[in-house]
């Protein structure tokens, strides 16, 4: 009996890419099938595509902190993330926008390839200092994965995907979601943020108990 | 999904997120509700 996990989150969260960790080690623990499907969730949509600077500064500047509050902050941040084998590099991020990302995420999807999309997309934002919000460089990164670079030009270019971003955008405020990583499992359970792989197991056994019990 | 069912809610209530442009919360977590509560009364 499988389950479906939808999860919504973005490109440039690092609870989401921490959080993805924690719930893959969850999955490999579990016992059955775990079918998992990304959606489009935008934190910071007014961010312009060519933002000059690092997220230590974009912080500095939305929230008026001092950088040296800023730095400590994301220390912790880089930190957890370290603990679950991810190698956060802030020096070298680039603070973008976000949507073509997502577009190019319903590409993949499109392609039956999402999963492998979305840990591309994280890692060049988090761990490689690669820019994914301009559509020369997420091609770039698509064509690196194999897909036909110049149909995912036209996609971006075209905006093909992005009705399909703004409707995942658009059901996270059905549901009420406010934050990411947000996994919804069956439609009918959520869980907000980055929980431990511990929690993680534990939802999958009660969500697959309650499954079981309503066939 | 086109029927948005209300969801029961499974975790930790605590687990750290990304809400608006707040993704990082310092290392005590009142501070980051209090930053929030700012935001929200646009103090």
């Amino acid at each position: 009996m499988s389950i479906k996990v939808d999860i919504w989150s973005d490109v440039q969260c690092p609870w989401c890419y921490i959080g993805k960790r924690k719930f893959e080690a969850a999955v490999a623990q579990f016992d059955g099938e775990v079918e998992v499907e990304y959606h489009s969730f935008e934190l910071a949509p007014d961010t312009p595509v060519d933002y000059d600077g690092t997220p230590a500064q974009y912080l500095a500047e939305r929230k008026g902190l001092p950088m040296p509050q800023v730095e400590q902050m994301i220390d912790r941040v880089r930190g957890i993330a370290k603990a679950v084998g991810l190698d956060y590099d802030y020096d070298h991020m680039h603070q973008t926008n976000t949507v073509k990302a997502h577009e190019l995420l319903h590409y993949a999807k499109a392609h039956g390839r999402q999963l492998e999309m979305k840990e591309a997309l994280l890692k060049a934002y988090f761990v490689d200092g690669g820019h994914v919000g301009r559509i020369d460089d997420l091609a770039d990164l698509a064509a690196g994965l194999g897909f036909d670079r110049a149909d995912v030009v036209r996609a971006l270019t075209e905006n093909e995907y992005l009705p399909a971003v703004k409707a995942d955008v658009a059901q996270a405020a059905a549901y009420g979601i406010q934050g990411v990583p947000f996994f919804v499992f069956e439609g009918q359970f959520g869980v907000s943020g980055a929980q431990e792989t511990a929690t993680f197991a534990n939802v999958l056994e009660q969500v697959r108990d309650a499954k079981e019990t309503a066939a | 999904m086109s029927d948005i069912p209300r969801l029961q809610i499974l975790g930790e209530v605590d687990a750290e997120s990304c809400e608006g442009d707040v993704c990082v919360i310092p290392a005590h977590p009142e501070h980051a509700i209090m930053n929030r509560r700012l935001d929200e009364d646009a103090v």
